[in-house]
């Protein structure tokens, strides 16, 4: 069986096309199955959105190949590349950018599925499911609101109805959580594995939190630089770091839990 | 708080778009109605020629015995026609030439721009005039020609819009999402262009009617048809300017040019003033509010750097903060923590009278070494900030000037300390002030060859370096610094916190530190103090609050953190949403998330009263030890504890 999302020797350079150039990504060699959920961790400029823009066509390799559910996307044509595109969903980081502020919820939800030519009148029983899978119930007083009428964390589960609405196969989470409150990030996440699994998508969660990556995944990705350092379990990655940046990571994490793990938990 | 900048217009502006838009009335008003306001006909004989005005004709007639009254409203048609479907044609080129050059790009862009450029730099009014003696005297004609050179323009300023939408999240969001080219366009670009367009529109008509009129004037319009400008060329041929007819047929005519143009440029200035808010320039803010209260406050205890005394702001009529007492003590930092919306950012710009319209204090103080800094006015408080109190606002990193270099705006936050009032400086003191910024951008790691680098050039880590750098330039007493490490990764959110410790150990001033992380500001300050609606709901010695909370919130609040180390534990959120300051319920403004609340709650608010060492406000305090299973926080879906794996 092939996996969902496959890379092999990529690098990605950006820069003006006569220009310097910068490798975003360097002979990065990574694959998540059907069904999985990784987590890709690291510091800013590592390279992890360009993982995710990679995989929905954002951005092309500069060498190597990308496959996304079996198929290279080297090659496609741009109706199958869009057809593909459409079992791809992706969650960006700020909800406050990724959302129409001139668009309903209702119309914001249902974008995938117009995109997928489903009729109009079939459209508002998955939109309201979805927003309510999502904890935003009841669905009907959400419908008609506007973004700037919700809340951060409300807004980022409105971008998360929108990816799993039309039931993808891949999803992509770009440090969906970096924007919220540090009280949401748990729910926000929380909120992801239980769709992923309910679906059995392939989840892709990019984060530079290795305790938010812990929660969500079954085996962490780790980049530096544009290159992969670690790629191992979560539970084995965590007891025993090879590298050091994913000790300095998990050094970065550890100095919050000392202050809560006092706490009394309930 | 909400990102969202609200349009509106100031009034100065909406008297100029009101007095515009009854100018187009009357013009159109006219066009509409021109069979029912002139009882003769435009084009033909009705009467003597080089008439007076009279009863009859109210305006006289011209030389060929026409009525100038029936020539003016009529006139008024193919003025606007011409303005109006040229300026549409002109526009929906412009528009077209735009999505296809700023969407598609590569070598259609260059095409399109090079010809754009080609048709901005030709002479208007000479082209036009030199093709339409060429193609002719149609109307038709003449609108072609007007649109095929007034596109240009919208086609650039759209254009640079259409580039600056396709990085915008939600467009890239479509993109990603499959969505094709023609709905992106039509649903994602085309809405947001629309107040650009609109002010295009109305700028290309004025063109378009100047064009119009101008070629008629020199009788190169289309000789059947009567407009203002053709009115003139009339006028002109009988040398009406030499007689007393020019009051009756060169002026209303000219008049009614004045007006309508008058009237499009009013709406086209409105317009653009709110498709491009940059322009809008904000008055000064209002004084702030001196107390009624005519007993000054006691000063604080010395140890005390800052008090807050039921300080309560309100923007509008929603009150964000409600009533807050906290003091920052000598040498402790303080921590305030709260979710989105809790009022903690308002409550630091209303210490630092930064607070825009329509936020404003409505009671309360605000002791800072021993004065009420309410009391201070404008003037004094400016003199205070950068130098006793400093702000780290939200966000700061990307509020950097890009255009400058780091060191240009380093420098301009040094207040000179011959003059005192920062800015300008007497030109003796330049190298001392320069080297002092040289040196505090090197003392928060900036190494001296970047310091000439602009903020693109640096990353979030190296940006928010350079505002602390900004920071700490004055010496100030008191730093507030409002969520320094939002937006950075977790290895450089400590870098950050680090240096601050240093700074503060170094520059001996005192820290408020804002955020909504609690474990990260558990991690450094001495203090904490919970916010939650606008209000104080726990505070007291880091330790002591974290390994015992006694308010719900609190509580909720350590629970809904992730950990990486210790065994694998699901976070559990705080049940519902953050409250809403424009709806809160009738009490504890908590109750409605809260697993423990009970009748009093709802009838009451809980004032914040000590328990042991800490301050907190809640009826059920202190909370018994919880129970497994008894969550701190009202159980929603799925708080099952431990993740199966």
């Amino acid at each position: 069986m092939s996996e969902t999302l496959r890379l092999d020797n990529v690098d990605v350079l950006y820069g003006p096309p006569r220009g310097p150039k910068v490798a975003a990504l360097q002979d990065v060699n990574l694959t998540a199955g059907r069904g999985e959920r990784i987590a890709v961790v690291g510091r800013s400029g590592a390279g992890k959105s360009t993982i995710a823009r990679l995989a929905v066509g954002l951005v092309e390799p500069a060498g190597g190949s990308v496959e996304v559910l079996g198929k290279p996307l080297a090659g496609l044509r741009a109706t199958e590349r869009r057809a593909l595109r459409r079992r791809v969903q992706i969650v960006f980081q700020d909800p406050y950018q990724s959302l129409h502020p001139g668009l309903a919820v209702s119309r914001i939800v249902a974008e995938p599925l117009a995109v997928a030519g489903i009729e109009r009148s079939r459209r508002p029983a998955p939109v309201a499911a979805a927003l309510e899978s999502l904890g935003l119930q009841p669905a009907d007083q959400f419908l008609n609101r506007f973004p700037a009428s919700l809340s951060g964390g409300q807004r980022q589960r409105v971008a998360i109805a929108r990816a799993f609405v039309a039931h993808p196969e891949l999803i992509l989470a770009d440090e969906p959580t970096s924007m919220l409150d540090a009280s949401l990030r748990g729910t926000v996440a929380e909120l992801l594995v239980d769709l992923q699994r309910s679906l059995e998508a392939t989840l892709v969660f990019i984060t530079h939190d290795l305790a938010l990556a812990r929660y969500v995944a079954d085996r962490v990705v780790v980049l530096a630089e544009g290159r992969i350092v670690e790629d191992r379990p979560t539970e084995e990655l965590l007891a025993d770091p090879h590298h050091p940046e994913t000790q300095r990571l998990l050094v970065a994490a550890r100095r919050l839990d000392r202050y809560i793990r006092s706490a009394p938990k309930s | 708080m909400s990102r969202e900048r609200r349009r509106l217009l100031r009034p100065s502006t909406l008297a100029i778009a009101a007095t515009g838009a009854i100018f187009l009335v009357v013009v159109i008003g006219a066009a509409v109605f021109a069979d029912l306001l002139a009882q003769h006909p435009p084009d033909r004989a009705s009467g003597a020629p080089y008439q007076s005005p009279n009863s009859d004709h109210w305006l006289g007639t011209d030389d060929l015995g026409r009525d100038l009254w029936a020539q003016l409203v009529h006139g008024s048609r193919v003025t606007l026609l011409v303005g109006l479907v040229a300026a549409a044609l002109a526009t929906a080129l412009g528009t077209l030439a735009a999505l296809v050059a700023g969407w598609w790009g590569g070598l259609r862009d260059a095409a399109i721009m090079r010809l754009v450029d080609l048709v901005l730099s030709l002479p208007l009014l000479v082209l036009v005039l030199v093709l339409a003696a060429y193609f002719g005297r149609g109307q038709t004609v003449l609108i072609l020609l007007i649109a095929g050179v007034l596109w240009a323009r919208p086609a650039r300023l759209l254009r640079a819009q259409v580039l600056k939408l396709r990085e915008i999240g939600h467009v890239v969001a479509a993109n990603a999402l499959g969505a094709g080219a023609g709905r992106i366009l039509r649903t994602h670009l085309l809405r947001r262009l629309v107040p650009l367009l609109s002010s295009q529109f109305v700028r290309a008509a004025l063109i378009a009617v100047v064009v119009q009129s101008g070629v008629a004037f020199l009788g190169l319009g289309d000789p059947g048809q009567v407009s203002w400008g053709s009115m003139l060329y009339f006028a002109n041929n009988a040398s009406a300017i030499l007689t007393d007819a020019w009051l009756w047929w060169i002026v209303p005519p000219g008049m009614a040019l004045t007006v309508l143009i008058v009237g499009l440029a009013f709406v086209g200035f409105a317009l653009e003033e709110l498709s491009d808010p940059q322009l809008v320039s904000h008055g000064p803010a209002p004084p702030v509010r001196r107390r009624l209260d005519p007993t000054e406050p006691e000063p604080p205890p010395a140890d005390v750097v800052l008090e807050l005394r039921g300080l309560a702001v309100a923007f509008g009529g929603t009150e964000v903060v409600r009533g807050v007492d906290l003091q920052v003590a000598r040498g402790r930092m303080l921590g305030l923590v709260g979710e989105s919306g809790s009022g903690k950012s308002a409550l630091a710009l209303a210490v630092m009278g930064l607070l825009g319209r329509p936020g404003r204090v409505t009671a309360g103080a605000t002791m800072f070494e021993g004065r009420d800094l309410r009391r201070l006015g404008r003037e004094g408080l400016r003199r205070l900030r950068g130098r006793r109190i400093a702000i780290v606002p939200q966000a700061a990193m990307s509020l950097l000037n890009p255009t400058m270099r780091i060191i240009t705006q380093v420098t301009e936050c040094a207040a000179s300390p011959a003059s005192g009032t920062g800015g300008i400086q007497p030109t003796g003191a330049v190298g001392e002030v320069a080297e002092r910024a040289h040196a505090a951008l090197e003392r928060v790691g900036i190494p001296r060859d970047r310091h000439r680098a602009y903020p693109h050039e640096l990353s979030g880590g190296q940006r928010q370096r350079v505002v602390l750098a900004m920071a700490v330039l004055n010496r100030p007493r008191l730093l507030i610094a409002d969520e320094p490490t939002t937006g950075l990764d977790v290895v450089t959110q400590w870098e950050i916190l680090d240096l601050l410790d240093e700074l503060r150990a170094e520059f001996h001033f005192d820290v408020l530190l804002i955020s909504h992380d609690l474990p990260l500001v558990a991690a450094r300050a001495d203090d904490l103090a919970i916010m939650y609606a606008g209000r104080i709901v726990e505070q007291g010695a880091t330790g002591d609050l974290v390994a015992r909370p006694q308010h719900p919130y609190t509580r909720g609040l350590l629970n809904a953190v992730a950990t990486v180390s210790g065994p694998r534990r699901r976070p559990i959120p705080v049940a519902g949403e953050p409250a809403d300051p424009r709806r809160l319920p009738g009490g504890c403004a908590f109750a409605p998330r809260c697993a423990h609340r009970s009748e009093v709650c709802s009838d009451s608010d809980a004032p914040l009263r000590p328990l042991a060492s800490a301050l907190v406000a809640c009826h059920h305090a202190p909370l018994e030890a919880p129970e497994p299973g008894a969550a701190g926080t009202a159980g929603g879906p799925g708080n099952a504890g431990e993740v199966a794996t």
